[in-house]
């Protein structure tokens, strides 16, 4: 009997890849969990308002899941680092760039999919956290304004949000892969193309040319229209994507 | 106590980032999955599980926020108004009663019982109303001096915090030359609400709440008043020391 | 099966493989050979698709070997250098590799796993040097790929697990049979179990044939120091060596010996020994113009 000769498809092997990668990445969940129970811990401070004399001091602390986001989003962009980095070890069973590449990712919008639904039930359970304190006698909520769109919202934005994060992430891991050499010069290549493109921007815009993180924040966190956000979104997971494979495209396994 | 929370997610979080650093590697792939499954249980049980484990402030359904400058309102109008009358007041709430005994033969005009409002130093803010009012009434119903404070209603979004309104102290002691004297201490309130707010990403697409969905939360106006009515024997010879009442009720004539 | 044409691989301007060019289409136990840095763990990773070729390619399966999922399917590499999920136990890695080799053996890999003492709870890098050697030859046999790559299989390992697991190949080969591509530096061990030999030298491919061509490849002709040199000038020198009571030896072709059709006088004033595929090896990578003895006596 000979050893036979097995002609699967690309997409087969992907989504045993995904699976196999799902599954002995485990360990990123206990990190999850670990993170996120810091991000429950600065959300209870996550800021304060008030107004006081002497006679009265009135204070309002609002405990916020923007913390706990944000705590996500560190747990995906490092997951996405590694995804990136060893990208030795799954050449040795049945992989080539492709379904390396088309696993990663989707793993990648799993762990998104997950802090998304983390983001949905996190006003319930700052909730819980804080009763079982006991040491929140006048805890108001502002949940009650929210209405299913409204948690459809926050999952479908907190979702995206950080698959944009894991994606840039990705993105650049996959370049210190491929070019590991080319790293310093590289970031010094890209630090002047962003200085000279902000100064060719106020140059000619004006002033109001802003490409800081506050431009990029506004250019998703003010968009109002979900059509346009989406397009937005979406173009620009494309783009990330797309880059990251061409970088991957020909990535060859060596030590 | 709530002190203890922070204290003890910070020894959790130290714990795990140890487990994680030098245990990281022995922690098994089923255990990350089982402990992954329980998160998720907790999570989708978060909302039932909260229900119970938490009080949160309802919001007075009977009731809506205090109007702006309430307080003056009554102030406007208090030539109407009777200590019955500011019970029964559905903006108003009685948050102390305090009763001092007095000796009304041991005073005379000479000599008087004295009420002081010296100390006190409440300035209004510019923005905010408040201030204090005090009403005194003269009763052959009362022995003793009964200060009944009333505290104007305060609601922040909707959530009531006018127990939290520190009340003032109000005490006899003796001055000058053995005479007697009603004397309030003001008592710095401080008012803590938490409220857990949701992150602006729920708001995004929501065009109606647009101006304030990113900005920084503001602080709602919260009027605060106070009215002290203090209901003295009949016969009691008194003075004032520091400000004059807003109202003097003389019982025996019905005239102030 | 395996095709390569004028493989050859630059890295950063090194040469790994000039010009590589060989065939094998039908199921063998090929011993690939070569001194340290000859290139055979880069042909190795363009056999089975982690290299691009600088120039001439790798076919496997008559498509292009590079990313192709085709030859990945069919193509299994061990090596030294390979890693594992950290957190993986060798239980878990070998469910990992059943599912993605359809050949994949599992009750052989834990039968073995168990003979050789290796406890499947065990991650891979709390094993010894030599249980990862063991290990990853487990993976390997129990992949039943149709072509295996066994680059330095028996690291680390003493010389009694190294017969056994040389069996083992031996075993698992013939029944199933299918290209096994070995590379080792104990040819003299693996010599009896091999079909033929690919012998890799400065980046090409010196020799590929069957082990018993390696056997008669080179001669050794022994005899009066006169006699030898007056041949010297007519055949190309492998080896020479001078003994003492004056006798010369000198390594050299068969084919060349034979081409010279000496008489049968100087045939029975010469001695003729075989030289063993290591020795042939040794000779055949000897470095040119001096060895160890000239450096301790210059």
């Amino acid at each position: 009997m000979n050893s036979i000769i097995h002609k699967d498809s690309q997409m087969s092997v992907a989504f045993e890849q995904f699976k196999d990668k799902l599954y002995h990445n485990s360990f990123a969940f206990f990190q999850l969990i670990a993170l996120q129970a810091l991000g429950y811990l600065f959300s209870f401070s996550s800021s304060m308002t008030g107004i006081g004399d002497q006679h009265f001091m009135l204070s309002i602390r609002h405990i916020s899941p923007i913390p706990l986001f944000i705590m996500s989003v560190i747990w995906i962009v490092v997951q996405a680092f590694g995804f990136s980095g060893e990208k030795r070890r799954e050449y040795y069973m049945v992989s080539n760039n492709f379904t390396a590449y088309f696993s990663d990712i989707a793993v990648l919008e799993i762990y998104a999919v997950i802090i998304g639904i983390t983001m949905v039930f996190s006003g319930p359970m700052l909730q819980l956290l804080a009763g079982l304190s006991s040491g929140y006698p006048n805890l108001g909520t502002t949940y009650d304004s929210m209405t299913a769109l409204h948690y459809l919202s926050l999952f479908i934005t907190t979702t995206f949000y950080a698959l944009l994060f894991g994606a840039g992430a990705y993105f650049l891991g996959i370049l210190r892969s491929r070019y590991q050499s080319f790293l310093v010069i590289g970031s010094i290549a890209f630090i002047l193309l962003l200085i000279t493109w902000s100064l060719l921007g106020i140059r000619f815009i004006g002033p109001g040319f802003n490409i800081g993180t506050a431009g990029v924040k506004q250019f998703y966190v003010q968009e109002t229209s979900i059509m346009l956000w989406l397009i937005k979104i979406i173009g620009s997971l494309g783009a990330l994507y797309g880059l990251s494979w061409l970088a991957i495209k020909n990535l060859e396994v060596n030590r | 106590m709530y002190a203890i929370l922070p204290f003890a997610f910070i020894l959790f979080l130290l714990l795990v980032i140890f487990l994680s650093r030098f245990f990281g590697k022995k922690i098994s792939t089923k255990l990350s999955i089982r402990l992954m499954g329980v998160y998720g249980m907790i999570l989708l049980l978060s909302p039932f599980l909260a229900a119970f484990a938490t009080d949160t402030v309802d919001k007075d359904d009977g009731i809506t926020e205090t109007p702006d400058f309430y307080y003056q309102e009554i102030l406007e109008n208090y030539g109407n108004y009777s200590l019955e009358n500011l019970q029964n007041e559905e903006y108003l709430k009685v948050i102390k009663e305090t009763e001092l005994r007095v000796s009304t033969e041991s005073f005379s005009d000479d000599d008087p019982f004295v009420i002081s409002t010296t100390g006190l130093n409440v300035d209004g803010w510019y923005d905010r109303d408040y201030g204090y009012t005090m009403i005194v009434e003269r009763s052959d119903e009362v022995e003793n001096i009964i200060i009944t404070q009333f505290q104007q209603r305060g609601f922040i979004q909707g959530y009531e915090v006018t127990q939290g309104f520190e009340p003032w102290t109000w005490t006899l002691d003796h001055w000058g030359q053995g005479a007697g004297r009603l004397k309030a201490t003001l008592n710095r309130s401080e008012i803590s609400l938490f409220t857990l707010t949701p992150p602006p990403f729920a708001f995004q697409f929501d065009e109606g709440i647009a101006s304030d969905r990113f900005g920084g939360s503001q602080v709602p106006s919260l009027n605060v008043g106070t009215i002290n009515w203090i209901l003295i024997p009949e016969d009691l010879p008194i003075r004032f020391q520091g400000s004059e009442p807003h109202r003097l009720i003389e019982r025996d004539s019905g005239t102030e | 099966m395996i095709r390569c044409d004028e493989l050859t691989k630059y890295f950063n301007g090194t040469r790994a493989l000039d010009g590589c060019s060989f065939e094998i289409s039908e199921p063998t136990l090929t011993g690939v050979i070569g001194v340290n840095g000859a290139g055979k763990t880069t042909l190795f990773k363009s056999i089975a698709g982690f290299l691009k070729p600088t120039k001439g390619e790798v076919y496997i399966l008559d498509e292009q070997a590079f990313q192709n999922i085709i030859a990945a399917q069919n193509v299994m590499l061990t090596e030294d250098g390979m890693s594992f999920y950290p957190t993986a136990s060798l239980h878990e890695l070998i469910g990992s590799y059943s599912r993605f080799y359809p050949n994949f053996d599992q009750s052989l890999a834990i039968k073995l796993t168990e003979y050789f003492r290796l406890e499947e709870k065990k991650k891979y890098n709390e094993l010894s040097k030599g249980m990862k050697s063991t290990f990853r030859l487990i993976l390997a046999l129990s992949a039943r790929a149709p072509i295996t790559l066994l680059d330095e299989p028996t690291t680390g390992m003493d010389p009694g697990v190294r017969k056994e697991l040389f069996e083992l190949i031996l075993k698992d080969y013939i029944k199933v049979p299918r290209i096994i591509l070995i590379s080792s530096h104990y040819l003299g061990e693996m010599e009896e179990l091999l079909d033929s030999i690919l012998f890799i030298h400065e980046g090409k491919v010196l020799k590929h044939d069957d082990v018993e061509e390696f056997q008669t490849f080179l001669t050794g002709v022994q005899g009066a120091p006169k006699l030898i040199e007056s041949l010297e000038d007519k055949l190309q020198i492998y080896d020479c060596k001078d003994f003492g009571a004056g006798i010369r030896r000198i390594i050299v072709e068969s084919k060349d010996l034979e081409s010279l059709s000496l008489k049968e006088d100087v045939m029975n004033s010469l001695t003729f020994k075989g030289v063993s595929p290591e020795d042939a090896f040794v000779y055949l990578t000897k470095r040119k113009g001096g060895g160890i003895d000239e450096l301790y006596h210059s």
